[in-house]
């Protein structure tokens, strides 16, 4: 059954909610699964964060403007519950969180995007934390170096100079590696 | 630098699972169209403080209690016993039982677990390989049982301000007769091959009492439904209700009433004391004449009610037949052990 054709938002609180679903999704899904290298409780997350972003949706008398700032907030703070529970040390599973890739490409892109994506995941892991947390919010979901430094508690040029130095050092591991 | 950000922009491609999506975007429009907002707000609230440390869960059952709690697609809905998600699926029912304040949708969903219960345990008769032990299956019926006992309850409450209960009542128990008798097959095969307990069919006979009691409640129900609508004129809709009701109780005592004689006789000729069974019997033999009288008479209600008794008595001779064959059980199992000891002996 198609609920879309059934049951369509009926204003523009809704409309809009929905359109930020549709457009940050993905974004707040790769976000949590960098965060918990886990493609089930990454999903969940993305869950609970949509489904709390309604609801604050629902209580506030004024419309919320900026939804990927609140869905960002909500998603890192569901995070943080999820590592005061798990232990902070398991290592990412690359299998687990390489293969899930676009739906829209061919097989032999798929492929070959995999192995491309392992190497991307391999070396993310050798830098630390928070400057793999700023690379991915600004190469992999485009995000403003402004909403950057909201989600990051820096400032916009404390947000650019750790991008910086973050590219830096994956160059040097990208040369030590090639020898 | 490029390269890296390329290598970096690849990642773009990591999504979550189309389906997934699609299915979670379809549970978030129709959370915005309900209209009844607040009390779903106040389960919301309810739900995410009670189950914060299972975020999975308590995930999961928000989406069910947001979705409306019926029909919402659930990974858990196959689960059976043994399953990792079978716990979930236990907890989602009881999460709508507790949500339901309609009595005839309690009932609704009480009869429907129970229908779930057999299903589940005709599953793990059949799925050999997941090694289905004894307990479990014992365990479903039980289950089954209560749920059902739930529903039968509900009805007797309810079920002369609410008429559909009963009709529900009638449907769902005649269904499951039919299951309990396809269960009982293929856990005879079971026997047979040594994988259970030759104890198992006198639990199935248990569930299977039960419905037919729980059938008895409806027939009644809708017996006085039925009176109630028409004063002592029925009309012809009623009349059909009543006398296929009828018609099938007396069908029910009769087959009882066979079974059971059949088991008598058996132990009889095997020299067993059987005198109390064999009386127990001729009272339901008489109250199937009556009932059998009744229906010539068109006093339907008089024959549902003879019927269902006489069922009643032929359960109990059967009950009397049973503690003469345990005795004779008892006697084998010890005559066989003092031969064991004699042939030691020599």
């Amino acid at each position: 059954m198609n609920v879309l054709n059934k049951v369509g938002p009926k204003d523009a609180k809704s409309e809009a909610f929905i359109e930020a679903y549709d457009r940050y999704a993905d974004s707040i899904y790769r976000f949590a699964l960098f965060k918990v290298n886990n493609k089930d409780t990454a999903w969940d997350i993305v869950q609970e964060c949509f489904l709390k972003t309604w609801r604050h949706a629902q209580e506030d008398r004024i419309p919320i403007k900026n939804y990927k700032a609140m869905l960002y907030a909500i998603a890192k703070n569901l995070v943080i519950d999820h590592w005061r529970k798990k232990d902070k040390n398991s290592t990412t599973d690359l299998e687990e969180v390489a293969f899930t890739l676009s739906d829209d490409s061919n097989l032999f892109e798929q492929t070959a995007n995999k192995e491309e994506i392992k190497i991307a995941l391999q070396m993310l892991d050798k830098i630390p934390e928070q400057q793999k947390e700023i690379l991915i919010l600004r190469y992999v979901d485009d995000l403003a170096f402004s909403e950057i430094a909201k989600m990051t508690g820096k400032s916009i040029v404390a947000a650019r100079v750790e991008t910086y130095r973050a590219i830096k050092k994956l160059k040097q591991i990208m040369s030590l590696k090639n020898g | 630098m490029d390269d890296i950000k390329n290598k970096l922009i690849l990642l773009k491609n990591i999504k979550p699972n189309l389906k997934k999506k699609t299915d979670f975007r379809n549970i978030l429009m129709k959370e915005l169209a309900m209209t009844k907002v607040n009390s779903r707000e106040t389960w919301f609230v309810f739900l995410a403080a009670k189950l914060k440390p299972m975020p999975t869960m308590a995930l999961v059952l928000t989406i069910l209690i947001a979705s409306g709690g019926v029909g919402a697609a659930s990974a858990s809905q196959d689960a059976i016993p043994g399953d990792t998600l079978y716990p979930l699926k236990i907890t989602f029912e009881k999460m709508e039982t507790a949500i339901t304040h309609d009595e005839t949708k309690k009932a609704e969903l009480h009869l429907k677990f129970a229908s779930r219960r057999l299903y589940e345990t005709e599953r793990v008769i059949e799925e050999e390989i997941k090694n289905a032990d004894d307990m479990r299956i014992k365990n479903l019926l039980t289950e089954y049982q209560k749920e059902l006992g739930e529903g039968a309850r509900v009805t007797q409450e309810n079920g002369l301000k609410n008429p559909e209960i009963a009709d529900l009542l009638d449907q769902k128990t005649e269904t499951n007769k039919k299951t309990i008798m396809a269960i009982s097959k293929k856990l005879e095969t079971r026997i047979q091959k040594n994988r259970s307990d030759e104890k198992l069919p006198e639990i199935m006979e248990e569930a299977r009492e039960h419905t037919e009691i729980a059938n008895d409640t409806a027939s009644i129900m809708i017996f006085a439904n039925a009176m109630k609508e028409t004063q002592d004129k029925i009309d012809n809709e009623n009349n059909r209700k009543i006398t296929r009701k009828s018609d099938d109780k007396l069908r029910s005592a009769k087959n009882k009433i066979t079974e059971t004689k059949k088991q008598i006789e058996r132990l009889k000729d095997e020299g067993y004391e059987t005198d109390d069974a064999e009386k127990r019997l001729e009272e339901a033999a008489n109250l199937l004449k009556n009932a059998e009288t009744a229906i010539e008479k068109e006093t339907y209600q008089e024959s549902l009610l003879q019927s269902i008794q006489a069922r009643q008595r032929a359960k109990e001779a059967e009950e009397l037949a049973k503690k003469a064959d345990q005795k004779r059980s008892g006697e084998e199992k010890d005559l066989k052990k003092r031969d064991n000891e004699d042939n030691n002996d020599d």
